[in-house]
């Protein structure tokens, strides 16, 4: 085929660049500035796609973003990308798309028999149709889900790069068409920061929709000459190929641009597309509207379209939508497009217009030449199909009574292969009422349009209900002059085209075309989800009588295009059939996004390992060099084992743990939280934030305390460190720094600002090693000769400062594992060689680093809690601290004494595995696994692991009354990994329980 | 206390260096000294101190501001919280003697931030990839504390094409590779 609809001349695409495309494997050709929808439409198909669920062939019906009908399956392989609007997809050459919904092939559709059943298949079937038997519904419910649904998800990783871009202005409009191009000029001569964003790639809309209008000639000029100085002044950004799709509290815009969804491929290191988050001072919507269909009996053939988009495909594209065309309306707008498909050929036959008075002197004017007849008080009542129901024959035609609620007998039918057809006109209200604008009903053009803002927002031109160009200029104007006034910015004049004066008759609302007697034929009111008037009849009088119910029931208004063309026509029909005007239905809630926005722009580059940020302490490397596998904690990297050759991760792990017991083991413990308190109230501060006594802590001496949570919980743990008079060190778990900082802050600013204390995390200022084993002063003692290591030198819970490797190191002796150990902290630069020099130093000793595997079985078999058992539900009673608790007031005491905090807790136990095997993780703690169920569950385990050392398979529980409990065999049993192991209850400290390893 | 050792070593050494274009360069910097003042005084009190530190009469006090001498440069980072840069023994020891008649205390965080200087005609854009931000509003030589991407950054325009990036140091490279990434479609 060889662009057989397209005329010989006119349109705005470039005729001297042809491009070849493919269609359903079949090969097309059309010219760039095509879409795929009008490049199809000039080769004469007509087909595009299979309806959702009757799988009715279906064309294309609109021009732009609010097509339900010709969604389709674009590119192959990874790139594939389904429900596109041909209508929206700009041609490129080697483009491959392919229709949607339909097995074997478009014409000829398995899934069409639903069309014949369609009796099995009204409003909410599913909620009633397949329900019994009952047991068949696993049955029915997977032939339906495969069923539904419309287009292929890709199958393999997105090669493409998508990016985010945040971006300021004073005036943002949105829509360049004649009132988005006269608020934009307006603020940018005025020297605003301006942004205009528009989904086509050329700034114009309408005016270049129907480019080809007489006597628009000053028209299109003005808009040529506005769009270039726009394009090229530096306070102005044009965003085109983007669509503003949601919109945010504190006037934040997100829109979505299509970078390079016009061409085969990216180029190198370009997005596809780009989301931007906008935020400006003032909002210009100038979204335009979009055209409503008319509802008649099988209005949904191929050949029935919006005389919009007819006229849009005459003028922009030079393409003859059909070649015998009907206009069926209820307003003048549709005569500029009967004149449009005239001035490329379409034998224009009728306009059947369903108000008794015709159109107006305009209208009139507009036809005049092209002998087209004018059938006033008419209506279409049946789109006629001569083969099967794959395209427009020919349509119906009867009187429309007075009331509009009947028709007369049946006039007839003219032949024709397009039946346009218009509505009126819905403003595209979506952006203002998303961010909870008002709306109200505008009997006079029998559409709603936005009313009282609750941003920064001006709706105008036909986005505010004024649907002549003159008007809508002028609303820009004047929208925007107000905008920049907001803005203490003053507006400059613009020069304005000179459009002549427009002469209508009003619109006459026609919901549905009220059913020729004894039809049966289907009249559908949401195309693309096959909702028909009788469904909603249906849903009426099954109850369903509210706006929103009425759209979950029938799914009207659901989908890609999200009603754009059925949404009023639907709700009026409700109203109609509930007695009820259309203001007192109203509208469904409109939600972001205005239209599909694809995950990778909304992923942006946070993919792969740009998922979450990776934090890394100054050794990092050292452990990669060293082979150690890394392990994300949080948003840390931690070496998590060295893994020699020859060696399983088992093995590495378990030789790791048993260095630290049988000689000198060196971890990196960076990721601690580390806070600065200091000031003359520092003391006193601690003091009230933990549990335990802090206020006389002498300098040079640390202490292990619990902080909790207002509610009592224990919310982290850790130590303080005194360093010299009104200055701590305060460590907290890895998991919670964050918190524990924030938490910190809420008290010293809000609660307590008397006290003079100041907080600064240092987590990243400081860098850790725990230093730990029985050999462990040896070789501190070498690598720090400056300070006196002994037990009197340095006791158990004390601190002190010494150079290592000419660094300063903060000295803790304090152990995790149990074990002789010091932790030595040293500015982060320093890292590297303190580490280094430490290791050095403990050659002698066969000084073994050890990850964080390691570091768990040691502090299992040393019974040390952390997050798994401060799970946020324990308090300090529960693991044998309650008597840690001081006299004086701390943050979370006051909740400690509610008696639910003290009785029937659990406790805190050890379990050993009775039979060697492993004691199943988080498994639940039970008496007899053979009771009948349910099964009274005593607790839980929080953490196990083997003991490399004690060569048992052991775990930490929180058991109800595990302190009578100790010796008991129970049984930890996990459906999970559907393990049940018999434990014996022992205390919690597996090893050195009088602690004299970590004091001697 | 003051514990401040001037050497210095990369937060993002085993990364593969950012080509520099003409739309963007990336550099790391790490300064001598970067203190964090909290409680530095108000008023009065607050003129004299920064007279007595050799920063008077130069710049506001108020959020976002920042106070630049030869050797000191005083970054507001919160109410009553400065952050302190400086490669000068000297004016950190003025500093440090000022404050010291105050109820202000300094902590070092010399260690604990690395900074990445942005500059070139695109380096704002670059920063408007993952900052919300008005970049374009912020005059020159002023601070603002906000995101890149999933990043806490402290934001020093100190002019149109020049930006310094304070990030957390452990998050250096994390940052590092963000913006080398996000700068890729930057045309040349």
């Amino acid at each position: 085929m060889s662009q057989q609809n397209r005329a010989t001349t006119g349109g705005l695409i470039d005729r001297s660049r042809a491009v070849s495309f493919q269609f359903d494997g079949k090969q097309f050709t059309g010219f760039a500035g095509d879409t795929l929808a009008s490049a199809l439409l000039a080769n004469g198909v007509r087909i595009f796609g299979r309806s959702f669920k009757y799988h009715r062939p279906r064309g294309v019906f609109s021009a732009g973003v609010e097509e339900p009908n010709a969604l389709v399956q674009l590119r192959e392989g990874p790139q594939m990308e389904p429900n596109l609007r041909a209508t929206q997809i700009e041609l490129f050459d080697g483009l491959v798309a392919n229709s949607q919904n339909n097995w074997p092939s478009l014409d000829f559709d398995v899934g069409a028999v639903n069309n014949r059943l369609s009796a099995l298949f009204p409003a909410g079937f599913y909620y009633k149709t397949f329900m019994w038997p009952a047991a068949m519904w696993m049955n029915y419910e997977h032939v339906i889900r495969r069923a539904a649904g419309l287009g292929e998800s890709p199958e393999h990783e997105d090669p493409d790069r998508y990016e985010k871009q945040y971006c300021h202005c004073d005036v943002l409009v949105v829509g360049a068409g004649p009132a988005g191009i006269a608020a934009a000029t307006v603020a940018a001569n005025s020297g605003a920061r301006v942004v205009l964003l528009d989904d086509q790639p050329e700034i114009g809309g309408s005016i270049n929709n129907f480019c080809a209008s007489v006597g628009d000639e000053s028209l299109r000029n003005w808009s040529q000459q506005c769009a270039d100085a726009l394009s090229k002044a530096s306070n102005v950004t044009v965003l085109k190929r983007t669509t503003a799709f949601g919109y945010y509290d504190d006037n934040l815009v997100a829109a979505f641009e299509r970078v390079a969804d016009h061409v085969s491929h990216s180029e190198p290191g370009q997005p596809r597309q780009r989301l931007w988050w906008i935020r400006p001072r003032q909002v210009i919507f100038a979204t335009g509207s979009i055209e409503r269909p008319l509802v008649f009996g099988n209005n949904d053939l191929p050949g029935v379209m919006l005389a919009s988009a007819a006229g849009t495909y005459a003028d922009r594209y030079a393409v003859k939508a059909g070649s015998r065309a009907v206009v069926f309306t209820n307003n003048d707008s549709a005569y500029q497009s009967a004149a449009a498909m005239a001035r490329v050929g379409v034998n224009v036959e009728t306009v059947i217009d369903a108000r008794g008075q015709g159109p107006g002197a305009s209208a009139l004017e507009a036809i005049r030449g092209h002998n087209i007849n004018v059938l006033s008080g008419y209506v279409v009542t049946e789109a006629k199909s001569s083969r099967g129901t794959k395209g427009v024959s020919g349509a119906r035609l009867a009187r429309l009574a007075n009331d509009g609620q009947s028709i007369s007998g049946d006039d007839g039918e003219v032949s024709c292969d397009v039946i346009c057809v218009s509505g009126g006109w819905t403003p595209s209200l979506h952006l203002h009422s998303q961010s909870q604008g008002k709306i109200r009903y505008d009997a006079e053009i029998a559409a709603f349009v936005p009313a009282e803002p609750t941003q920064a927002t001006h709706s105008v031109g036909a986005a505010a209900g004024y649907f002549a160009t003159s008007q809508a200029i002028m609303t820009a104007v004047q929208a925007s002059s107000k905008a920049l006034n907001a803005c203490g910015i003053e507006p400059a004049p613009i020069d304005l085209p000179e459009i002549g004066d427009v002469h209508e008759q009003p619109i006459r609302p026609l919901w549905v075309v009220p059913r020729v007697k004894g039809s049966k034929l289907k009249r559908f009111v949401d195309l693309q989800n096959d909702v028909t008037a009788s469904d909603i009849e249906l849903a009426v009088r099954e109850g369903y009588a509210d706006v929103e119910h009425l759209k979950r029931y029938t799914t009207l208004g659901m989908g890609t295009d999200q009603g754009r063309t059925s949404n009023v026509n639907g709700l009026a029909i409700l109203g109609a059939l509930t007695s009820r005007e259309i203001p007192e239905v109203g509208t469904t809630t409109f939600r972001p996004p205005f239209s599909p926005v694809t995950l990778g722009a909304l992923a942006g580059r946070e993919i792969g390992h740009e998922f979450a940020p990776l934090r890394r302490t100054p050794l990092h490397q050292w452990h990669v060099d060293h082979g150690a596998t890394m392990v994300n904690v949080g948003l840390w990297q931690r070496a998590q084992y060295y893994q020699n050759e020859n060696e399983t991760m088992w093995d590495a792990i378990w030789r790791e743990a048993r260095a630290v017991r049988n000689g000198v083991g060196i971890v990196d413990v960076s990721t601690l939280g580390k806070i600065e308190v200091r000031g003359r109230d520092a003391a006193e501060f601690i003091h009230r934030i933990y549990l335990n006594r802090f206020k006389k802590l002498a300098v040079g001496r640390i202490r292990y305390g619990f902080m909790l949570r207002e509610d009592g919980h224990i919310m982290d743990d850790g130590t303080t460190t005194h360093i010299v008079q009104d200055h701590f060190y305060t460590t907290t778990t890895t998991a919670n720094a964050g918190a524990v900082m924030a938490h910190l802050e809420f008290y010293a600013q809000t609660v307590w600002p008397e006290l003079h204390v100041h907080l600064t995390s240092v987590t990243d200022q400081w860098a850790g090693m725990a230093l730990a084993g029985p050999r462990a002063r040896e070789v501190l003692a070498a690598a720090c000769p400056d300070i006196d290591c002994s037990n009197d030198g340095l006791p158990f819970m004390g601190y002190t400062e010494g150079h290592i490797a000419g660094a300063l190191v903060r000295l803790f002796r304090m152990t995790f594992s149990g074990e002789l150990a010091y932790e030595i902290h040293t500015a982060s630069d320093h890292m590297v060689s303190v580490w280094e020099t430490v290791l050095e130093a403990g050659k002698a000793c066969d000084i073994t680093p050890y990850g964080t595997e390691a570091m768990a079985i040691l502090r299992i078999e040393k019974g040390h809690v952390v997050g798994s058992e401060l799970d946020g539900r324990t308090v300090p009673a529960d693991f044998g601290f309650g008597g840690m608790a001081k006299e004086d007031d701390f943050v979370g005491r006051r909740s400690l004494e509610r008696p639910a905090m003290n009785k029937s807790r659990k406790t805190f136990v050890g379990l050993v595995s009775d039979n060697g095997e492993a004691i199943p993780r988080g498994a639940q703690i039970i008496a007899d696994p053979d009771a009948p169920t349910p099964i009274p569950m005593l607790g839980h385990v929080t953490s196990n692991c083997y003991s490399p050392n004690l060569e048992k398979e052991i775990g930490l529980a929180l058991i109800l009354d595990g302190d009578n409990l100790k010796d008991t065999l129970l049984y930890a049993s996990s459906p999970l990994v559907n393990k049940t192991v018999p434990v014996r209850v022992t205390e919690p400290v597996f090893i050195d329980p009088e602690g004299e390893r970590a004091r001697g | 206390m003051l514990v401040v050792n001037p050497d210095r070593s990369s937060a993002v050494a085993s990364v593969t260096p950012f080509a520099s274009t003409d739309a963007v360069s990336i550099s790391e910097r790490r300064v001598r000294y970067l203190l964090q003042i909290n409680g530095a005084p108000v008023g009065s009190e607050f003129d004299q101190f920064l007279h007595a530190a050799g920063l008077g009469g130069n710049g506001g006090s108020g959020s976002g501001s920042t106070l630049v001498s030869a050797d000191l440069c005083l970054l507001w980072n919160g109410p009553q919280m400065w952050f302190a840069q400086s490669d000068s023994d000297q004016a950190v020891a003025r500093l440090g003697d000022t404050l010291s008649r105050t109820a202000a205390t300094i902590t070092d965080v010399s260690h604990g931030r690395t900074i990445f200087r942005l500059t070139g005609r695109d380096a704002s854009t670059l920063i408007s990839k993952g900052c919300p931000v008005d970049i374009g509003a912020m005059s020159d030589a002023s601070v603002v504390s906000s995101h890149i991407g999933h990043l806490n950054v402290m934001v020093h325009k100190i002019d149109a094409q020049t930006f310094d990036l304070f990030v957390f140091r452990s998050f250096g490279q994390a940052l590092y590779e963000w913006l080398a990434d996000a700068a890729v479609s930057l045309k040349s």
